[in-house]
């Protein structure tokens, strides 16, 4: 008994202390929970502790938070004006300001010049039976004309197919024809397969009958019932043979893909010209690429299947699908298949597979050939860990020539000759709005043969619209006389954007000189 | 004490000191039972504070249970989307699940908030396992609407951007920086402009990041910014941040931004602060701002572009102004402009400016648009504005607009009369208007656009009063009355075929074959039968193969089945329209029924002309190549007839283009 008690002795306090333990361990709400209470009882709530640092995926920061709560509505809009509409970081603002200040928002975008569809789309969506009415509505500032042109207008009715489908349909069916624009029906719809999807037949059925659509809406529409409701669609198509083509029958094909590929790749088989399937072959091998293992399935479907002439197309849009959706499967697919390589847009897979070590272990397993051209691939893409190993590019040498031109010309001249060619000829030939015009063209100067290339007139033009001198003293120094004339025309055209007067004496004066 | 009994003895005390400790642990720290805790929680969410900066404070210190309670008391609906936010936030800290439950218990999932994309790709990141255990459950659009977002977010950003920044500036790679530093900016301008100025002093390559970038880097520290410009060494660059600046300068004072278009040498980042001081100077006093453009800008596009939204405000009001400014506009100027971040587009000023002086005064309209930019005369200077503003005041004074038409260059005219935004607004002006203009086409000295104008004017009447258009034919002079009338007949056959057919008569003889042609072809769109009887009822002369040819061919678009059965009717001796009809379906007889192949070859064979023997024969080849290509290459390697010499090389073409893959 004693021994039991001295044992007892010990395990008490532990199962004590393991109680609070659970209990903290459980909650690591405990702090900020009894700070509130303690601050609920005593009214007055603690300054916010001293945190890590923050998280820099969750998508707001408190201090931001805590700054836009007190900023005035004109402040806020001003905010949103500046940092843009796009921004994942104040896409709430939008529908905050449209939920309390809709009127004084769309006057300032209107006002500033700014597109307003990003409000329109967002209010749309936020609250559906007060946008629509009122950007549909001629009242101003809200009134959104459509351009019956825009294949996707900001006016969507996803919103009310989520919440209240027959307001829905009935608001679309209301609307004069003139202004029912096929996109309606088809967000519309679309809203409906996302929540509802067992309720989408029925509506597809009232659109159909509804009057006839533009065959690419219509297309779009049948998809998303192929997509939810398979069988539904099936008997559809079967009622309409005459829709054994076009943009209809590509839609319902992209739609049952994702419900039933089998059904899908039944329908594309009897098509009669797959050169006009384009679309439907696209659906069918991203489809399968998306899988894991679903690579070489896409690429041998489209082998037997696809148009030739557009066979080089699918295959790079396949390999690309599937390389950016599992990219640590790259290097084991390259292994398993190393003729991948060879494929036009084989850069892509290296590219999304990112996992360099990986890759370059695999260097030495393939066969000879494909070994070296996943180094080459490697290589272009800076991907060789030595430095040594991979080519000077263009753009390195822009930035050494910047950072620090004595060495960078000391390094240039000790190129091999066929090296420095590649990189003019790099230069002269491409186009690449980051790179320094003047740098640009003083590098390609030093091979008079090379000032013919179409980068050399775009870099004049971005010269010129930087400073129209120089480039207009670099153009008259060419020798050749053809180069010449093609850079004098760049650095002038460009010039008289700014200043037509000025660019149009210095060519008169340029001719008569010569 | 057995061993049993002492295991119990332990067990109990066990037990109750971990009870003992939990109670300790309730009753030390907060005195309160869960109840207690619930109570205290909706009694905090009843004091929740109406300001929004409190409100948000108290969020970011609330517990889990004054959350909920919060939620209980209000939903995450009853919030404004900033104090939702400021919910979600806590959540994400406190409880990932529970946030998760809520967005997908709202409307669409979701998909509703403006957020929405951000949340998903948080959670995706975070804690896939919740993501995944909610889209297990959706349709299959939610869940293609899902995948899209995380996707997009995956390859938004990867890493922690400082550290991805720090790297990749070492590393010399200037893209991969900048993506960083955008990053960075969206929660800490700040630091992200001192980054900008390291990566700008290394001299790395920078891509053009988006306008919002540098707007939001200007509005936190505009003197920073203005720093970097004698850095930035491409002109997109440089464009960039002196346009982010100017707007930031501007916005409160115009004359603030002053400086720094003086700082800057002409340039086209010069230009864009000039855009962007007028923008901003328009808002508050118009006249200053035109009068600033018009004495500091120097002529061109940028300076067009800054004319344009100064003066967007008076287009309508005081045209006059507007368009002796703009008429110069060159098409397409605007859009070379690099960096063009404002949406005045100077065309559409002008429109607007021309749109209002036509109501008042169109010759002064057309004048003031002639002497900005008058069309060249080799071709290639069509102006779409001029050309359709002639049209429209022809629409209302057909007089002055003919007596100006009159008084232009002979190719000037020719070329503005040959453009449909010309054609389409004459062609829809009243018949009574139109017969005006003819009596006036004398003024029209060179026939050939005086016959252009007749043609246009004859369409014009012959659709509306066809009797009126034929009484007008005596008016016009005698070299164009006879296309007059053709114009016109054809013209009005598209409206009424059998009306326009009774007027045939006052053509020449040589002319009418190819009017009944036009009125059998228009009734072919409605009733091939009808077609098909009009061509057997007209005189041999006017009864010819072209006529079948084109009544034919809109018959078998229309009704194929009325045409297949009246093709099967045909007499065999009928051989005008049999050639006729052949060279227009008989690819679609031969798919109606393959094996009366040697039959239409034979019959194309005995077709008497040699160009529409070979029409024929190759319309043939075109059906046949759809279905049995080997059957078409064969027929068209050995047709076992006489062709034109051209023949071979189109039928092989239209063989290939013919056969599917």
């Amino acid at each position: 008994m004693k021994r039991e008690i001295i044992i007892a002795a010990f395990l008490v306090p532990l199962a004590f202390f393991s109680g609070r333990a659970m209990r903290t361990a459980s909650g690591a709400q405990i702090e900020p929970s009894t700070a509130s209470q303690r601050a609920a009882k005593s009214g007055d709530r603690p300054a916010p502790q001293k945190k890590q640092r923050p998280d820099s995926s969750v998508p707001h920061r408190w201090g931001n938070l805590r700054r836009q709560a007190t900023m005035k509505p004109e402040a806020l809009i001003e905010e949103l004006l500046v940092s843009g509409s796009y921004g994942y970081d104040t896409n709430w603002l939008t529908e905050h300001l449209l939920a309390t200040h809709p009127d004084q928002l769309f006057r300032e975008f209107k006002s500033s010049g700014q597109d307003s569809s990003s409000l329109v789309r967002c209010w749309c969506l936020a609250d559906p039976t007060r946008a629509i009415p009122l950007v549909l509505g001629k009242t101003e500032p809200f009134s959104t004309k459509l351009d019956p042109e825009n294949y996707r207008p900001p006016v969507v009715f996803d919103a009310l197919g989520w919440t209240d489908p027959a307001l829905g349909m009935k608001t679309i069916l209301e609307l004069p024809e003139k202004q029912r624009h096929p996109v309606f029906f088809t967000s519309f719809l679309s809203g409906i397969a996302a929540t509802t999807p067992s309720q989408t037949a029925a509506y597809f059925q009232q659109i159909e009958s509804s009057g006839p659509l533009p065959a690419h809406h219509f297309g779009e529409i049948l998809g998303t019932l192929a997509a939810v409701d398979p069988q539904h669609a099936l008997a559809w198509e079967k009622s309409h043979p005459e829709l054994r083509s076009g943009a209809a029958i590509e839609g319902m094909i992209d739609g049952l893909c994702k419900s039933d590929m089998e059904a899908a790749m039944g329908i594309y088989s009897e098509l009669p010209d797959k050169r006009y399937a384009r679309n439907a072959a696209s659906s069918i091998s991203r489809m399968l690429a998306t899988k894991q293992e679903g690579l070489s399935s896409a690429l041998d479907w489209l082998e037997a299947n696809a148009a030739k002439s557009q066979l080089a197309e699918h295959k790079g849009n396949a390999i690309s699908v599937w390389a950016f959706r599992h990219p640590d499967k790259v290097a084991g697919q390259i292994l398993a298949d190393p003729e991948l390589l060879s494929d036009p847009r084989a850069s892509e897979l290296v590219l999304a597979a990112g996992r360099k070590e990986e890759l370059i272990a695999q260097i030495d397993k393939l066969p000879p050939e494909a070994g070296s051209k996943l180094k080459e691939l490697l290589g272009s893409n800076g991907m060789l860990p030595d430095a040594t190993d991979n080519p000077i590019t263009p753009d390195e040498i822009l930035v050494q020539m910047r950072k620090s031109p004595e060495n960078a010309q000391a390094e240039w001249e000790g190129l091999p000759e066929e090296e420095r060619g590649n990189l003019i000829s790099k230069l002269a030939n491409q186009f690449n709005t980051s790179r320094d015009p003047a740098l640009t063209l003083k590098l390609v100067s030093s091979s008079p043969s090379h000032m013919k290339g179409s980068g050399v007139q775009t870099s004049l033009g971005r010269l010129a619209s930087m400073d129209p001198s120089a480039a207009a003293a670099f153009a008259e120094g060419i020798e050749d006389r053809s180069a010449r004339e093609a850079a004098l025309k760049a650095v002038h055209s460009r010039w008289m954007l700014d200043d037509e007067d000025a660019a149009d004496a210095w060519l008169a004066e340029t001719q008569k000189a010569r | 004490m057995n061993r049993w009994r002492s295991h119990l003895i332990l067990t109990a005390c066990g037990t109750g000191a971990f009870l003992l400790g939990k109670a300790d642990w309730n009753s030390g720290e907060s005195g309160d039972s869960d109840s207690q805790k619930a109570s205290a929680a909706t009694e905090s969410a009843n004091r929740f504070p109406t300001d929004p900066g409190s409100a948000v404070t108290w969020l970011e210190q609330a517990s889990r249970e004054d959350c909920e309670a919060l939620i209980a008391k209000q939903g995450l609906a009853g919030l404004s989307p900033l104090l939702r936010e400021a919910l979600l936030l806590r959540l994400s800290e406190l409880d990932p699940q529970r946030l998760a439950d809520l967005i997908f218990a709202m409307p669409g999932n979701g998909r509703g908030m403006a957020s929405w994309q951000s949340w998903i790709g948080w959670l995706a990141k975070k804690h896939p396992e919740i993501l995944e255990q909610h889209v297990a459950s959706l349709s299959v659009v939610q869940q293609e609407a899902i995948d899209a977002a995380v996707r997009l977010l995956r390859y938004e950003f990867r890493g922690d951007p400082v550290a991805v920044f720090e790297e990749n500036l070492k590393k010399g790679k200037g893209a991969q920086a900048a993506g960083a530093l955008t990053q960075i900016a969206k929660t800490d301008p700040d630091l992200a402009i001192s980054l900008l100025s390291k990566l700008m002093a290394e001299g790395l390559l920078i891509p053009t990041l988006d306008a919002s970038f540098y707007r939001k880097l200007a509005n936190i520290n505009p003197a920073a910014m203005e720093a970097l410009l004698p850095l930035a060494r491409t002109p997109e660059l440089k464009t960039q941040i002196a346009m982010a600046l100017a707007r930031v300068l501007a916005r409160d004072d115009p004359s603030l931004a002053l400086p720094l278009f003086d700082s800057l040498p002409p340039s086209n980042a010069r230009s864009q602060v000039a855009i962007e001081i007028a923008t901003a100077w328009t808002k508050r006093d118009p006249e200053a701002a035109l009068a600033w453009v018009q004495e500091h800008l120097p002529n061109g596009a940028a300076k067009r572009k800054a004319l344009a939204i100064t003066l967007a405000p008076i287009a309508e009001s005081d045209p006059g102004k507007v368009i002796p400014l703009l008429a110069g506009i060159r098409e397409g100027e605007t859009s070379r402009m690099m960096s063009d971040q404002n949406a005045t587009i100077p065309q559409q000023v002008l429109e607007t400016a021309v749109a209002a002086l036509m109501k008042e005064s169109p010759a002064d309209a057309v004048a003031m648009l002639y002497s900005g930019a008058p069309p060249s005369t080799n071709g290639s200077g069509f102006q779409p504005l001029l050309t359709k503003s002639v049209g429209t005041w022809f629409a209302s004074d057909p007089e002055g607009a003919i007596h100006w038409l009159a008084g232009l260059d002979q190719k000037e005219r020719s070329g503005m009369m040959s453009y449909s935004v010309f054609t389409e607004q004459v062609t829809n002006i009243p018949p009574e208007l139109a017969a005006k203009g003819a009596g006036l086409l004398g003024q029209i000295e060179d026939p050939q656009s005086a016959g252009q104008m007749a043609t246009i004017l004859a369409t014009t009447m012959g659709k509306s009063d066809l009797a009126a258009a034929i009484k007008t034919a005596g008016e016009i002079p005698e070299a164009m009355r006879s296309s007059w009338i053709w114009q016109a007949i054809q013209s009005h056959a598209r409206v009424d075929p059998l009306a326009a057919a009774a007027q045939i008569d006052h053509l020449p003889e040589s002319s009418r074959a190819s009017a009944h042609t036009a009125v059998a072809s228009e009734l072919a769109k409605v009733s091939p039968t009808q077609a098909f009887a009009y061509l057997d009822g007209l005189e041999p002369a006017n009864r010819t193969a072209q006529g079948f040819d084109d009544a034919v061919s809109q018959a078998s678009r229309a009704n194929w089945n009325e045409t297949y059965a009246w093709w099967n009717k045909l007499p065999e001796d009928d051989l005008v329209a049999r050639s006729g009809a052949l060279s227009s379906i008989a690819g679609k007889l031969y798919a109606a029924d393959p094996t009366t192949a040697g039959n239409l070859r034979e019959q194309i064979g005995a077709i008497a002309d040699g160009e529409t023997r070979a029409r024929a024969l190759t319309n043939l080849i075109q059906g046949m190549a759809r279905l049995d290509p080997q059957a078409a290459r064969k027929l068209a390697a050995e047709p076992g007839m006489e062709l034109p010499k051209w023949a071979p090389a189109m039928i092989k073409r239209d063989l290939e283009s013919a056969i599917p893959e």
